[in-house]
């Protein structure tokens, strides 16, 4: 019996779930070409995809000519809002890589289900951050923006998981969000007070708090790419040490695994993660949660592939709610900010319901 | 010599007492322990009391105390009437009503979901209310009194969806709390983006009228509203107050509770309904004057030490907002806050105090 088990068990799985992953994986990545497609294609304003077609067409000649600067002067309203498009749409493959994969390593790190940057306070705190920086120190250029965000976020995330850690147990999922929901309370808060006391900060940060693609612009994207870029290697980096965590503290030393390091791995990629993702959008909520529980859906519960097809797939839902946004109600769009809630608030509570059988 | 004579004759009444007589003993510690409450009681009614004194009487328009009574019984002093009758007075006495109301509200949630930060500020009522609000501005182009109405419905909005998203399930009331809990965090960061959104579309001066009322203020009192609010809580607050007793048992968890022959499931949905309406009511009169509700039920159980009771959160609520509006709009020179900005001050620190300890005794 012991010996017949492992071979059953062992032997028809990884084989099976390997091509599973592969097809899985190429699925993904059309899916994600099919929503960028749709993002410049689709908008309030409808614009004949042979007009789309020529200014992608004409693209690379004139970023080699002089830069985006060059491209954007001089053309037509039709061409000028597929212009507009091309930002916005790698600004919500930036985020929303991003968010997800945010979410994917607070899940693996908390070992809690209802791991994500906007339900756990980081982007409240990345905007608090901002906010305060605006108001007190005159900040204005992208990077310090980014900074700030970087450190606020930074700040909160010390706060909700250093704060679980102090206490040496491990909350329940509804518990670890309540405080999560504390935290991004205080930073609200703080930030209304900011607002309040220096009425030049509101007219600037009411348009930096709705979560939102179309703000940044293709510069903001190219610089904050690079973070995005480490976050994710240090999520994915720390990914086998977030496997063995799922056995428990005590079975991952036994694999020799160094958790300290691979926590503060993760800690890191998260907090890089998410404070580029609001300098860049604004606060987005559900993205992180969402996203890797479809995959671990999809393909069960190896981190690294979590890790790897939630940074393909958070885009697509990005995109996918920002066309939506755009196309409901034509002459106004709705933010993004909004459309992920509606859709994450049903499988927040699908996610409770199922209760004690989303392990982690 | 008193300390020496002492010992003596009060040393073996106890242990006597206890051996032979446990009835007693028992009756002995709950005397003390209504004492307390009542001796809590007592000092926050004085505390409350002395802050309305001060909301009135001080600050940079001073009256004196013969004044202030001449005027009550209306004689007309000029400029001191109008400052009293139409600021200083409708300020503290709304202040204190919303006060109440968000303490009494604080306690039902507290005793329902049994968590120390489950309180309406942070569940998405009041934050719907902002929303509403907002919503009436932008959307209507309200102004006043009509902005208040928008605020009530949306804090009913979401309340209504918080219940239609967490009653559905049957049996297991342990999970319907944590089901309350998530599609309350839900409701709250729906209604922040949609008011994130909304105050995008105002002009500059509407937009900053907006972040006032999303933070909450009592510049807006008015005797109008004191009777509105005051009508509702004649009503809500003795039902509350009856409500939370009957709620007592829950405190031990809901299996327990029903052994002990209490009514979990529809006391505990009265107490909610209660508290939700009590909350809205207030925001809509004053706005969401943050952490209110998390901090006055932690700062009464404190007093108490131990037990809570629903009056002693209540008196909490009205000295913490009387004596918010005090320092914002009076005592801090040249600055102006308006109440919200000071209890959130205030409250976060309280907050975080509350996140440490509960992970404590999570651990313990």
């Amino acid at each position: 019996m012991s010996t017949l088990s492992p071979a059953r068990t062992t032997s028809p799985v990884p084989g099976a779930a390997q091509r599973h992953r592969g097809s899985a994986l190429l699925g993904a990545v059309a899916l994600l070409l099919a929503a960028a497609a749709a993002s410049l294609f689709w908008g309030a304003r409808s614009v004949d995809p042979a007009t789309v077609l020529a200014v992608l067409g004409q693209l690379p000649a004139a970023l080699l000519d002089g830069g985006w600067s060059q491209v954007s002067a001089g053309l037509g309203i039709d061409a000028a809002v597929v212009h507009s498009r091309i930002p916005r749409t790698f600004t919500a493959v930036l985020v929303g890589a991003a968010l997800a994969v945010a979410g994917a390593g607070m899940q693996g790190v908390s070992r809690n289900p209802l791991g994500d940057p906007g339900l756990l306070g980081l982007t409240a705190g990345a905007a608090a951050a901002v906010v305060l920086g605006i108001g007190w120190l005159g900040a204005s250029a992208a990077w310090q923006l980014t900074a700030l965000a970087l450190a606020g976020s930074a700040v909160a995330a010390v706060l909700v998981f250093g704060v679980s850690r102090l206490g040496g147990g491990s909350p329940t999922p509804a518990g670890l969000a309540l405080s999560g929901a504390a935290v991004s309370a205080g930073f609200t808060a703080l930030t209304s007070s900011a607002v309040l006391a220096v009425p030049a900060v509101l007219d600037r940060f009411r348009f930096w708090n709705i979560g939102s693609v179309t703000r940044a612009d293709l510069p903001d994207v190219a610089a904050v790419a690079p973070l995005v870029l480490l976050g994710v290697l240090l999520v994915l980096g720390g990914s086998s040490g977030l496997n063995a965590m799922a056995l428990g503290d005590e079975l991952a030393h036994g694999l020799g695994v160094d958790l300290g390091l691979q926590r503060a791995l993760v800690f890191v990629g998260v907090v890089l993660l998410s404070g580029a993702a609001t300098a860049l959008a604004g606060p987005i909520a559900f993205v992180g949660l969402l996203v890797p529980h479809a995959v671990r859906r999809l393909l069960g519960g190896d981190y690294r592939w979590i890790v790897v097809l939630s940074a393909v797939l958070g885009p697509v839902l990005l995109l996918l709610a920002d066309v939506v946004g755009r196309v409901l109600t034509p002459p106004q769009e709705i933010h993004v900010g909004v459309t992920t809630v509606v859709l994450g608030v049903p499988v927040l509570l699908v996610l409770l319901r199922r209760g004690r059988s989303v392990g982690l | 010599m008193s300390t020496a004579l002492a010992p003596d004759p009060v040393r073996p009444a106890p242990a006597s007492a206890s051996a032979q007589d446990p009835a007693a003993a028992v009756r002995a510690v709950r005397r003390a322990r209504a004492r307390r409450t009542r001796r809590a009681l007592a000092l926050l009614v004085l505390a409350l009391l002395a802050a309305l004194a001060v909301r009135v009487l001080l600050g940079r328009y001073t009256v004196t105390v013969p004044d202030f009574f001449a005027i009550l019984t209306g004689e007309r002093i000029p400029g001191a009437s109008f400052i009293v009758l139409q600021e200083k007075l409708p300020r503290a006495v709304l202040g204190a009503l919303a006060g109440i109301a968000f303490g009494c509200s604080g306690a039902l949630f507290r005793r329902v979901l049994r968590n120390p930060l489950a309180s309406p500020d942070i569940l998405g009522i009041t934050y719907g209310a902002a929303a509403g609000a907002v919503a009436g501005m932008a959307v209507w182009g309200l102004r006043g009194t009509a902005v208040s109405w928008t605020a009530l419905a949306g804090a009913l909005l979401a309340a209504v969806l918080i219940a239609a998203a967490s009653v559905r399930l049957r049996g297991g009331a342990g999970i319907v709390g944590e089901r309350f809990l998530l599609a309350g965090i839900g409701t709250a960061s729906l209604a922040q983006a949609l008011t994130a959104a909304m105050l995008v579309r105002l002009s500059l001066n509407s937009a900053q009228d907006a972040a006032l009322w999303t933070a909450g203020s009592l510049s807006a009192a008015t005797w109008e509203r004191i009777t509105v609010l005051g009508a509702c809580l004649a009503v809500a607050v003795p039902v509350a107050v009856v409500v939370h007793r009957s709620l007592e048992p829950a405190e031990l968890g809901p299996e327990l509770a029903a052994g002990l022959g209490a009514h979990p499931a529809r006391s505990r949905a009265l107490a909610l309904g209660l508290g939700v309406v009590l909350a809205a009511a207030a925001t809509a009169a004053t706005g969401p004057l943050a952490f209110v509700a998390l901090m006055s039920t932690p700062v009464a159980t404190a007093l108490t030490r131990g037990r809570t009771s629903i009056v002693a959160c209540a008196l909490v609520g009205a000295v913490l907002v009387v004596v918010a509006d005090a320092v914002g709009s009076e005592l801090l020179g040249d600055v102006r806050l308006p109440a919200g900005v000071v209890t959130g001050a205030v409250g976060a620190p309280v907050m975080l105090w509350l996140l440490v300890r509960q992970r404590r005794g999570a651990s313990a």
